[in-house]
């Protein structure tokens, strides 16, 4: 559902205001886009909606303290508290999936980051979401930070606790691969 | 951040999922009002961990069962003042005085020069007694007011078939003197078997009319009795467990074992390891990680550069070793508590990929487990002792080794990290031991065991996540301590 900035704007006083109904329109409208940026940090569906839940439920409790100061500065707030919860989360929960090794290993894969721009308009959305589901959490998390929150190294790497040379570095290899993904993808279904 | 000219695709990627939806599942609205329904939780002390608790508990109920033979002694002494048979005259008896003393009151000292000191429990004497019934209310023995007279006209065959009787009781309480002075116990057999042959108070009548005698033969018997031996008394214990027809309860009370121990067959393989595999761990294998190249920490972000992600990697595990101590007691009718302290080491191998390489390794995992076991003794012997238990356990990840071996050359990938925040272990089990004693002291014993462990939706690949139901087999040396 997209709102008018007008409709945004009504939703967030009802909000303020604590109008139970507000609650309702909130999840109707935003709960699908909030889920779509969960999975695509979480990579799977049922920890997406763990993640979801907590998120929706920070947002209800911290919906008095935001201030609205223009169209499309409720989803921003909204996207920005789930990656958050997302973040949060798979610190938790991979933390102990993940090994550390002492020396980086070159990559094999041959693919020209230099290359041709794939073609992503040819990828339905749904395929594009399982490409970057797909991808090793250090890559897919930073992925979404840069492309989808416009995040800049240095704030990754305060926020994860990482080089920014490390940030960049994950973020150069999470390109490589997702493009080699869609254009496996397009050579696959000959498009 | 502003993507580069040349990552366009990306631009277009982020406008094609920037509004893009994916409905999440129906329930979830219910689920999320049912959660902002539940009051907000007060902020509160932080709780202690759960493994603190339980490793106080289980200290608890060790420091109580070393406490409670304590508090045992304490009830026996008691018993064994009041019952304490301070002298035992050969003097008649004055007259008015005829009724034969309760066994349970001590009979007071008559310090003439006939007469001599003997510390033997009037308790013990309580079958050879013949007089009388326990009043239920207060314990103490109701005797009838049988008199000197009266016994005067009891025939010369009840005074023989008396004799016979007194001589059998006598036996009796030699052997539960004997089995009292050199361990202390009481035995559930051995009064049974006593009772069995005490005369009944009907054939015992007569006892007063020999009162003089049966105390001089009481009190002959004590002064010249030599203190058995250890293995008397185990012979008198036997032949008593044998006359009452059951199976003596063994009577140490505490014994520590300890035990080595491995999962013989995994459920899921349902194959036997290789000896190497049994004992690779201790070996070579502890070798092997001593000469890591750099086994420091590296509790790097999740994120960094060089990250390895385990969570799809396929894993092969080997059955744990564990080794430990257990301090066991027996509490009586046959049953047995024990807690005690263990250490497990699990080795697993694996395989993934990374950045286009197939890589292998090995993973180290030890655990230290706090055990609480419940067991019966179906069956024992001097020698020999079968059981059955159910117990608990509580493991506590300590640490994880993590080696890397890259099909590259020269290269080696290693990790090593402490577990601090990984979750705790639960586990159930069931099983039977047999137990062959070696000496009085010592005894070997083997357990195969069924242990279920229950899932802790731990991130780290074990045995226990792969396969929670396992057969473990524990085989070690119990040592008696009392």
């Amino acid at each position: 559902m997209i709102f008018t900035p007008a409709e945004e704007k009504q939703l967030v006083s009802d909000l303020h205001h604590q109008d139970p109904k507000a609650m309702w329109r909130l999840y109707d409208g935003y709960a699908g886009l909030l889920m779509s940026t969960a999975l695509r940090y979480t990579g799977d569906y049922d920890q997406a909606q763990d993640v979801l839940q907590e998120g929706l439920i920070k947002i209800y409790n911290n919906v008095q303290r935001f201030e609205y100061r223009g169209t499309g500065t409720f989803k921003a707030w909204m996207v920005r508290i789930v990656s958050n919860e997302a973040i949060a989360w798979l610190r938790e929960k991979k933390r102990s999936a993940l090994v550390f090794p002492d020396y980086d290993l070159p990559d094999k894969d041959t693919v020209d980051i230099n290359g041709d721009d794939p073609e992503v308009e040819m990828v339905p959305n749904d395929e594009l979401m399982k490409m970057i589901g797909t991808l090793p959490t250090g890559y897919r998390t930073i992925l979404n930070l840069v492309v989808f929150e416009a995040r800049s190294h240095r704030e990754i790497a305060e926020m994860l606790g990482i080089s920014e040379n490390t940030s960049a570095s994950q973020f150069h290899r999470a390109k490589k691969a997702l493009k080699t993904k869609i254009l496996d993808y397009l050579s696959h279904n000959q498009i | 951040m502003n993507l580069e000219h040349e990552d366009k695709w990306l631009q277009q990627l982020k406008a094609r999922l920037d509004d893009h939806e994916t409905p999440p599942d129906d329930q979830l609205w219910e689920a999320l009002v049912a959660r902002m329904a539940q009051p907000k939780p007060m902020p509160v002390k932080p709780r202690l961990r759960v493994y603190y608790i339980l490793s106080g508990v289980a200290a608890a109920v060790i420091a109580f069962l070393f406490l409670l033979p304590i508090f045992n002694k304490g009830n026996r002494n008691e018993v064994k003042d009041n019952g304490n048979i301070v002298a035992i005259s050969t003097e008649p008896l004055p007259k008015g005085k005829e009724t034969m003393p309760c066994a349970d009151e001590p009979i007071q000292a008559n310090t003439t020069a006939s007469s001599d000191v003997i510390n033997v429990k009037s308790e013990d004497l309580k079958d050879y007694t013949p007089t009388g019934k326990r009043d239920n209310r207060s314990g103490a023995r109701v005797h009838p007011k049988t008199t000197l007279e009266q016994s005067e006209t009891r025939s010369s065959a009840n005074r023989q078939h008396f004799d016979q009787s007194i001589s059998k009781a006598e036996t009796n309480i030699a052997d539960k003197l004997t089995s009292t002075l050199t361990e202390g116990h009481e035995d559930e057999a051995l009064i049974a078997s006593a009772q069995t042959a005490t005369p009944t108070v009907q054939e015992a009548q007569p006892a007063v009319d020999k009162r003089q005698e049966t105390l001089t033969a009481a009190e002959r018997w004590a002064m010249n009795t030599p203190q058995p031996s250890s293995r008397d008394t185990r012979e008198v214990q036997k032949a008593l467990a044998k006359q009452a027809g059951s199976f003596r309860e063994r009577i140490d009370r505490w014994s520590m074992r300890t035990y080595a121990g491995n999962v013989a067959y995994a459920s899921t393989a349902l194959s036997p390891m290789s000896i190497n595999d049994l004992f690779s761990i201790s070996s070579s294998g502890k070798e092997e990680y001593l000469s890591w190249d750099k086994p420091v920490l590296m509790l790097r972000s999740s994120y960094d550069d060089n990250t390895i992600d385990l969570d799809d990697a396929s894993f092969s595990h080997s059955s744990p070793f564990s080794v430990g101590a257990t301090f066991v007691r027996n509490i009586g009718k046959g049953m047995f508590v024990g807690s005690g302290l263990f250490y497990s080491m699990h080795r697993s191998t694996f395989s993934t990929t990374h950045r286009g390489y197939d890589l292998t390794g090995k993973q180290l995992i030890s655990f230290l487990g706090v055990p609480l076991q419940v067991g019966y003794n179906l069956y024992q012997n001097d020698r020999f002792r079968l059981y059955a238990f159910a117990d608990g356990s509580l493991e506590i990840p300590l640490q994880r080794k993590v080696r890397i071996n890259g099909n590259i050359s020269d290269i080696r990938l290693t990790n090593s990290e402490i577990v601090r925040k990984e979750k705790l272990q639960f586990a159930i089990g069931a099983g039977a031991g047999a137990e062959v004693r070696i000496n009085n002291f010592i005894g070997f014993y083997a357990e195969p065991e069924l242990h279920y462990y229950i899932n802790n939706n731990s991130g780290i690949n074990t045995i226990y996540k792969q396969s929670p139901l396992n057969v473990n087999l524990n085989f070690g040396l119990r040592f008696v301590l009392d």
